[in-house]
């Protein structure tokens, strides 16, 4: 028996069929239902045993269902049961009024499953944002996605989401506050499975938002397994995993250098495009970091903004500090400009204080202003440049300022090129006394490229000139000039051929370059070295007219240069699986021209380079590698040799195996691994063996736990750092789905030490294919 | 052994108009289509083929550290995205992503001149990013889609 009562709709229109479902277009419809069903003069409706009412897409159930036409008043008693949008509450009794989905429940629980999540309401620039500054340099980790889904990041890279999770709760009173809208007296909260009660958020009021997924906890207290972890008045989460205002999870750790530590970072979710975390370390050796990582951006600007204040180091008795500014400006028309200043009280701040690397290893901080100019033909870039040099030897030249004019127009067939520089080098206060002064460059060429889909042929011809007006040098070399005349002629054919291998269509082409270059000699003895070095040499350098980069030195040149590619492209898709080189540079002249020109024995004897080979691959989706060989044919020895290759079959399961060798520098070996170990463990770790020094360089291990709707991970490091000796560091972490969505420092260390980790809450139940391209 | 000379015609499309962002590469990818004889409209109306640029970015990692910490090699990342749609289908294609990576060893002693050598680097990956996408595109039909 089924009744529908409507102000239009009269009520013996009895609809067929029983679902609601089909009810739903007829948003203020209503189906009642029940073993014995009473109507009172169409005013009131009373259903008994299994009843059930349906109304939009809010449907309640219960063993008695009393509902009142003219004011819309729902009462369901017994085994009560009300459905709002996605969300299922139950409990002993409901009283409702349906058309406002205003009303109050007793006793009651709440669970709103996974498929019920809003993922729409996700801000796409609040994405960006998070994505833009979710780089390495970043302490804390900004994690936004839909949950549960992948989707690309700016990158367009595949990228993976948190996994959703139910999200549940019970109280002693549930207030429907509107469609969207639920209000928890003295409730739990819990993202954890129906029968697993790991953690809890106990709070005296909860509101929950289905709307913006959000919600926010009063006077709350986190429980997990029965032990309270923190204590807030006021708290706010998203169990969407969206940024939210709010304390964030405390990482526990433990450092050589600085003792027992937490932080407890507080995240303040600003605006869409702007947010802070602030953090207080407390170092058992040393006292309290003050943390504050500020980030904006806006359409025409962005920055980041990083200070770190230890008041009287226990340890030292002094205030250190670390402090990053950094901004970049888009002025219009073409024109940018920016800062980036670095600035640490002392030099032993990272060694002493970070467990990063990529802040432990720095030697040079740079404090520079940048203003930038570019259109169709032009480009123009002014630096000032000063650095902060902390291992007090390797100072370099300050630029102040730096000025760079480069641009090209095209005359039919022809390029004309123009290349000016203006700088002045000056000299650090605490460096040893050097040569200072300003150096001008100008560099005109014209190029002819002939250009075909077979091949090209493009000469060059140019002359560099270049005047310095130096300080600090003998009297008669304060005012110098060097012009040199450059010829050069690139030249390249392609070659095809098709085939197949299981059916799958592959190109392969075969690429033969040559590159002649003729730059005659003048000797450059008495220049002083401000920006010049010698680059390696590589399948970009083989084939560049100078072999020192800056342009102190020009090498007197007579040489050619000849290198082979091949590559297989997949047909159907135009994706290179693989391309190896081979190489090598012919010289008809000798070196003539060095950085240091006291030491002949460094001169080039060889009337050939070097030969040089790379093969970059990716096979089958889930093998990467990358390997690059140097080998002196004269004295038959492996100059430099360096293998980087991953196997990432799916999220969660990497192996990152590399091999380093440069002739009297490196020679290293490097593995490193996130692996499951089943029933939700995942092994982390990572070895980094300097065999030239017979020492450890980098090591990591770690143990993840992934319990469904928590998250702990313990990971132990060394750390070599470059201005004191090895920092041993123990960090710990514990993360409560939907609460703690910001990780810290753990995560980005395992990121920096593991590439291709993935924090196991990232990890989909079922790895889809299209994770891989 | 099969191999032959590339045809003069690698690429379907004989018009093509550029979409979305103005990333770096977009001048080089221009003369190279250009060189194959694609003529870049600007309305995309004109075109038989659209190309979407959407996102690049550089990554710079610590690749190698010597026994005292201190960096002896880096590795660098750009990485561009980009997706294509014939002008005649309603829907834009796949996003498809080009990641080319490099290294360099690292020096603090020569810091400028290393500076330099990056950016001739990242030069030299945006350079080869231009032959991916043009690879990408010849295996693009749209007579086929």
């Amino acid at each position: 028996p089924q009744s529908h009562a409507n102000e239009n709709t009269p009520p013996e229109s009895i609809p067929t069929e029983r679902t609601p479902s089909s009810e739903q277009e007829t948003t203020d419809g209503i189906v009642i239902d029940g073993d014995k069903l009473e109507l009172h003069l169409d005013r009131k409706m009373r259903a008994i045993g299994n009843a059930e009412i349906h109304r939009g897409k809010q449907t309640a159930y219960g063993d008695i269902i009393e509902y009142n036409v003219q004011n819309d008043e729902l009462h369901v008693t017994g085994n009560a049961r009300v459905e709002v949008g996605g969300a299922t509450l139950s409990g002993p009794e409901l009283r409702m009024r349906l058309s406002e989905s205003i009303g109050e429940m007793r006793d009651a629980s709440i669970i709103m499953p996974k498929s019920a999540r809003i993922s729409s309401t996700q801000d796409d620039d609040a994405l960006v944002f998070a994505d833009e500054l979710g780089n390495e340099q970043q302490r804390y980790q900004t994690r936004t996605g839909a949950p549960g889904t992948t989707k690309m990041n700016r990158y367009g890279e595949v990228q993976l989401a948190p996994r959703a999770s139910t999200v549940r709760g019970n109280a002693e009173h549930i207030y429907f506050e509107g469609e969207d809208k639920k209000r928890l007296t003295n409730a739990r909260y819990t993202t954890c499975e129906v029968g697993v009660n790991d953690w809890y958020i106990k709070a005296s009021e909860i509101k929950l938002d289905d709307y913006t997924s959000s919600g926010s906890a009063t006077n709350a207290r986190v429980e997990f397994k029965g032990v309270p972890l923190l204590y807030t008045p006021w708290i706010e989460f998203s169990f969407n995993n969206q940024r939210k205002t709010g304390l964030l999870a405390p990482t526990m750790g433990s450092t050589s250098r600085s003792g027992f530590e937490v932080l407890t970072p507080f995240y303040w979710n600003i605006a869409p495009n702007m947010d802070a975390t602030l953090g207080v370390r407390a170092l058992s050796k040393r006292g309290v970091q003050l943390q504050g990582e500020f980030r904006y951006m806006e359409e025409n600007f962005s920055g980041t903004d990083n200070i770190e204040y230890l008041p009287s180091d226990s340890l030292t008795n002094e205030n250190r500090y670390f402090a990053s500014l950094k901004h970049q400006h888009r002025l219009g028309n073409g024109w940018s400009a920016g800062y980036s200043l670095d600035k640490v009280s002392d030099s032993q701040y990272f060694s002493e204080l970070s467990t990063r690397i990529v802040t432990t290893s720095r030697i040079n901080l740079p404090q520079q202003f940048n203003v930038d100019y570019a259109d169709e033909n032009w480009s123009f870039n002014a630096i000032a440049q000063k650095f902060q040099t902390l291992d007090n030897v390797s100072f370099p030249y300050e630029r102040l300022p730096q000025m760079t004019l480069s641009g090209g127009k095209t005359y039919g067939d022809m390029n004309l090129n123009l290349y000016t520089q203006l700088v002045a080098f000056d000299n650090n206060n605490n460096s040893t006394a050097r040569p200072t002064g300003t150096r001008f460059t100008a560099y005109p060429s014209i190029t002819l490229p002939m250009s075909r889909p077979y091949g090209y042929i493009t000469p060059k011809l140019g002359v560099h000139y270049t005047s310095y007006n130096l300080n600090n040098v003998a009297a008669d070399q304060e005012s110098l000039h060097r012009t040199l005349p450059i010829f050069s002629l690139d030249s390249g054919l392609y070659f095809d051929r098709d085939f197949k291998i299981a059916n799958r269509g592959y190109s392969q082409t075969i690429e033969p370059r040559l590159f002649y270059v003729y730059i005659p000699d003048r000797n450059q003895a008495k220049i002083p070295v401000f920006d010049s070095s010698v680059t390696d040499l590589n399948f970009a350098t083989l084939f560049s007219e100078n072999q020192f980069t800056g342009n102190d030195r020009i090498n007197n040149a007579n040489q050619l240069s000849f290198a082979l590619t091949t590559r297989f492209i997949e047909s159907s898709s135009g994706t290179q699986r693989l391309s190896a080189s081979i190489g090598q540079r012919y010289y008809f002249a000798d070196q003539q021209v060095a950085l240091d020109y006291s030491n002949l024995s460094t001169f080039r004897k060889n009337n050939s380079s070097d030969v040089i080979a790379g093969i970059t691959g990716q096979l089958r989706n889930s093998w990467k590698i990358d390997a690059f060989w140097q080998y002196n044919t004269d004295d038959s020895t492996a100059v430099r040799t360096t293998i980087t290759s991953r196997y990432n079959p799916e999220p969660g399961k990497v192996l990152n195996l590399s091999y380093s060798y440069r002739q009297d520098l490196l020679d290293q070996f490097n593995i490193s691994s996130q692996w499951p170990l089943g029933k939700g463990w995942y092994g982390i770790g990572r070895m980094n063996y300097s065999m030239r020094e017979k020492n450890i360089i980098e090591s990591l291990a770690g143990l993840e736990y992934d319990a469904g709707c928590w998250q702990a991970r313990g990971v132990m490091q060394r750390v070599t750092t470059a201005t004191a000796d090895a920092n041993y560091a123990l960090f710990f972490q514990l993360e409560l789905g939907g609460l703690a969505s910001i990780g810290a420092n753990p995560l980005t260390v395992i990121k920096r030490n593991v590439p291709g980790y993935v924090g196991s809450n990232f990890i989909p139940d079922n790895p889809q294919s299209s994770y891989y391209e | 052994c099969g191999f032959q000379l590339r045809g003069s015609a690698p690429l379907s499309f004989t018009t093509l108009s550029f979409q979305g962002s103005a990333l770096s590469i977009k001048k080089d990818l221009k003369r190279m289509l250009e060189t194959n004889n694609v003529k870049i409209v600007e309305s995309a109306e004109d075109a038989e083929m659209l190309i979407d640029l959407l996102n690049e970015s550089t990554e710079k990692r610590i690749l190698s550290l010597s026994g005292g910490g201190l960096v002896r090699e880096f590795e660098l990342y750009y990485t561009v995205s980009f997706r294509t749609r014939p002008q005649k289908e309603p829907l834009w294609g796949k996003v498809q992503t080009i990641q080319i990576r490099r290294d360099f060893s690292y020096n603090d002693k020569v810091l400028l001149g290393k500076a330099e050598e990056e950016a001739g680097l990242y030069a030299d990956m945006r350079k080869e990013s231009v032959r991916a996408i043009l690879r990408r595109l010849s295996a693009t039909n749209p007579e086929q889609l």
